[in-house]
């Protein structure tokens, strides 16, 4: 070999050095570039001066365990971003509403402004502000419904464009790993398209978790959640789609169920959309169901200030009318139970209570009015085509579901002449039958040793008072759990028995709030809650008494002590301890991700730290290498020169 | 160590001891210079920055010692012609020898023939490392202007993957 061609391998291999020199200082601020290096051989042909030097291999400086744990780091911390992401806008749904503030301080308002009520119940203007307090906390609930709406459509939908990111990403990784050979004698020409590969990996890395595996010819084959997502040179396209549970999922052609564990920002959409959102709008439907129950149902069992009513429509269709009632679609299904209905003489003021028990399981609207249409001077009617009924009184009468006490017993085993008059109001807790037995025989009012006896449904004895000599015949006697009876002039005779209905709950069983009836609110949170307009119209409706008398205000009192009632969480919390630690939740969950993704920035750091020493490029360095060799360049420089003088001088000497 | 033939008993003695003393140093120069030659030229090829740094510490010995030769060769040419009664400038080792006559001229012309080569073979070496050196210092100047944005960006390498090929082309790619 020539001396020439010596010359220019070892000059053709420093260009090279130099070139990836100035290669590695150009990239030195592209992440994706990993700096390489060259392995230098001797040229050999066979003679003791050899043939010069050649590159055998321009490599890329790269560790593949720390590549793998960088782009573990990219996927969990993308996760917990995009999880913040949302979770602090849905934080800042709940904590203000516009001028309104939180639904726990609109929920204090609303209680608060009811309690000033009772001061003047029958004030129809501080009644319109109570309605109109619980009009705007049911905007703000409705609002609050349709954001964890929208955040889920936007959740579908941002997880649709990660899943075209992911497909494009891994059609990329797949084509260049189709171009991507290595050959022995290679001169680092492919390693541009190896850090373009892995590049696609890093950020296909951002989306899903994913696990690569070199092939052993410089192809990377990549899996997420344990599913091929890119082999040699063929990608797997994934595609998401909401299924009939209302799940988000994520699946390929080749696998047969749904991609899990898909960490990184997909994964994270993944989360929020399936157990996220869907956590805090039950806790938000949970809240609403039970405030709507509530109020419903002590709407529906007191009285307004125009007393019993003659017609009433049921605000909340049922799908069917002849199904049974779980299966027709309500809003708030009822559980099984009892509704009392009272229906009064508007002549007479006489009033009789009826129980109807009501099976949802069984019972459907149909029947339901039928029950209703068994109790005397009623009727129901049933519109099978908006799926709700009205019912009616029979002209004279009107009705109520506020379980008064009969004007007379229930039922009755009299011998005698006496009759009983039943009035008050039961202050019990639970629903009883009284049953008054007479000791004694005799005229009342007059005999000696009458006395009338009264007991619950348990046989326990409430009390005992005196009817005979001292009692002056139709006078009430001592009101026991406020039930108080009346005996006229006449006789009785021992053993006369008469029992009471006692009703603390007069609808056990929900159905007044499953069917709207008089209840407080229409709708629900899905579909729009609003307070229910005839209140609105005529606040006189609005049922803040339970027994109907003048300045009564039970029922006023029933919706100020629900406020203090704890009614949520197992009966743990009240509904304004449920709001806030509602609000608790959703902190708690933005802390720990907090936490979670300030630890991996502070791995991510260490680990491309790490990286840096492997892989990357210190300018500096670089760059103080590089004017190294042009200083001694220049000194060469200088050298040749000052031989080239001396030989030009050695020239005339020699010549 | 340069063989040369004993003097002759009829030249003078003295003149021809001078002339091959001083063609022995002019030798033992031209040897050190391409020794550090082969050095730079041999770190060069193999890219050693350490071999590198070792040949310029040469060189920068062999420039010092370059300004002495200079001075001896001047003093000896000055010697020469005051001895041959010619100018300084006109001294060469023809001159010496076509004085010397005989046996000493024949052996003085043969060493002259043998500097000579020597000198051209030393020159070559020179211009080839010039060449080398200066196409590096052009590398270096356009990659300083293309890192500075003074001269046409090229040969970067993009997210993309693609990298253009600088302007001023690489001699691998030049090679082949």
């Amino acid at each position: 070999m020539s001396s020439f061609t010596i010359g220019l391998s070892g000059l053709s291999v420093n260009q090279t050095l130099m070139d990836l020199t100035g290669q590695n200082v150009a990239n030195a601020s592209d992440p994706t570039y990993h700096a390489q290096d060259a392995i230098l051989a001797p040229v050999t042909d066979g003679t003791p001066v050899g043939a010069g030097v050649s590159i055998e291999q321009v490599r890329r400086l790269i560790s593949s365990a720390l590549e793998a744990a960088l782009n573990n780091n990219a996927s969990a911390q993308s996760d917990t971003t995009a999880q913040l992401r949302t979770l602090q806008q849905v934080q800042s749904y709940l904590a203000s509403s516009g001028t309104t503030g939180t639904l726990q301080s609109q929920l204090e308002t609303f209680f608060n402004d009811a309690q000033h009520l009772s001061l003047t119940p029958d004030d129809l203007t501080q009644r319109t502000v109570v309605l109109n307090d619980a009009q705007t906390l049911a905007t703000q609930i409705n609002g609050t419904s349709s954001a964890f709406d929208q955040v889920n459509a936007d959740l579908v939908q941002q997880g649709g464009q990660f899943v075209d990111q992911v497909n494009q990403l891994t059609a990329q990784i797949a084509t260049l790993n189709g171009r991507i050979s290595i050959s022995p004698a290679n001169l680092g020409s492919n390693n541009a398209l190896l850090d373009q590969r892995d590049g696609a990996i890093g950020q296909l890395a951002q989306l899903v978790n994913v696990r690569t595996l070199d092939q052993g010819n410089g192809q990377t084959s990549v899996y997420v959640g344990g599913q091929p997502l890119v082999i040699g040179n063929q990608s797997i396209a994934v595609s998401s789609s909401v299924n009939s549970s209302n799940q988000l999922v994520v699946g390929s052609n080749v696998s047969s169920g749904p991609l899990t564990n898909l960490g990184g920002s997909l994964g994270a959409v993944l989360t929020l959309r399936n157990q996220l959102v869907p956590d805090y709008q039950n806790q938000l439907n949970t809240f609403t169901n039970t405030l709507v129950h509530a109020l419903d149902t002590i709407q529906a069992t007191g009285l307004g200030l125009s007393g019993p009513m003659t017609t009433l429509s049921s605000g909340r269709a049922v799908s069917s009318t002849t199904v049974a009632l779980s299966q027709a679609g309500l809003a708030y299904p009822p559980p099984a139970g009892s509704l009392f209905i009272s229906v009064t003489n508007l002549a007479s003021g006489q009033r009789s209570t009826q129980k109807i028990n009501i099976d949802p399981s069984t019972n459907s609207l149909q029947d339901v009015a039928a029950a209703i249409g068994g109790i005397p001077n009623l009727q129901a009617v049933v519109n099978n085509q908006t799926g709700t009924m009205t019912i009616l009184a029979a002209p004279g009468f009107a009705f109520d579901f506020a379980g008064r006490l009969s004007t007379s017993p229930d039922t009755q085993t009299i011998t005698g002449s006496a009759i009983p008059q039943i009035s008050g109001q039961y202050t019990g807790t639970a629903n009883d039958t009284f049953t008054y037995t007479v000791v004694g025989s005799g005229a009342v009012g007059s005999a000696t040793n009458l006395t009338l006896n009264v007991s619950n449904s348990a046989g326990v004895l409430l009390g005992s008072a005196n009817i005979g000599q001292g009692y002056s015949p139709g006078s009430p006697l001592p009101p026991v759990e406020g039930v108080g009876i009346a005996l006229s002039a006449g006789t009785v005779n021992a053993g006369d028995s008469f029992s009471v209905q006692t009703v603390a709950r007069p609808d056990s069983a929900g159905i007044s709030a499953a069917l709207g009836l008089n209840t407080f609110f229409l709708g629900d949170a899905s579909s729009g809650l609003q307070v229910n307009p005839d209140l609105l119209n005529a606040p006189g409706q609005f049922a803040l008494s339970g027994s109907g008398a003048v300045g009564d205000d039970t029922n006023l009192q029933r919706i100020i002590a629900l406020s203090d009632q704890p009614v949520l969480a197992g009966n743990t919390q009240t509904m304004s301890q449920y709001l806030i630690g509602f609000l608790g939740t959703v902190a708690d969950n933005i802390s720990n991700l907090n936490q979670q993704n300030t630890a991996q920035q502070s791995v991510g750091q260490t680990l491309r730290s790490q990286q840096q020493t492997v892989s990357g490029v210190d300018p500096n360095e670089q760059l103080v290498k590089l004017l190294q060799y042009q200083q001694g360049y220049q000194m060469a420089s200088k050298f040749i020169s000052v031989v080239n003088q001396s030989l030009a001088d050695l020239f005339n000497v020699v010549t | 160590m340069i063989d040369l033939m004993p003097s002759a008993a009829t030249i003078d003695g003295a003149l021809h001891r001078r002339a091959i003393d001083h063609v022995e140093l002019e030798f033992a120069w031209l040897t050190a210079i391409a020794d550090a030659s082969r050095q730079i030229r041999a770190a060069i090829d193999n890219g050693g920055a350490e071999a590198f740094a070792a040949a310029l510490r040469l060189q920068r010995e062999l420039i010092r010692r370059a300004s002495d030769m200079s001075v001896q060769r001047q003093r000896w040419r000055e010697d020469v012609g005051a001895c041959l009664a010619i100018a300084p400038a006109s001294v060469t080792l023809s001159e010496v020898a076509a004085a010397l006559g005989g046996a000493a001229q024949t052996a003085l012309h043969e060493a002259r023939d043998r500097l000579r080569q020597q000198v051209q073979e030393v020159a070559r070496m020179n211009r080839a490392s010039a060449f080398l050196v200066r196409m590096h210092l052009e590398t270096l100047q356009r990659f300083f202007l293309d890192l500075t944005g003074s001269g046409e960006a090229s040969g970067r390498y993009s997210r993309a993957g693609a990298c253009p090929p600088p302007t001023y082309g690489s001699l691998l790619h030049t090679r082949g």
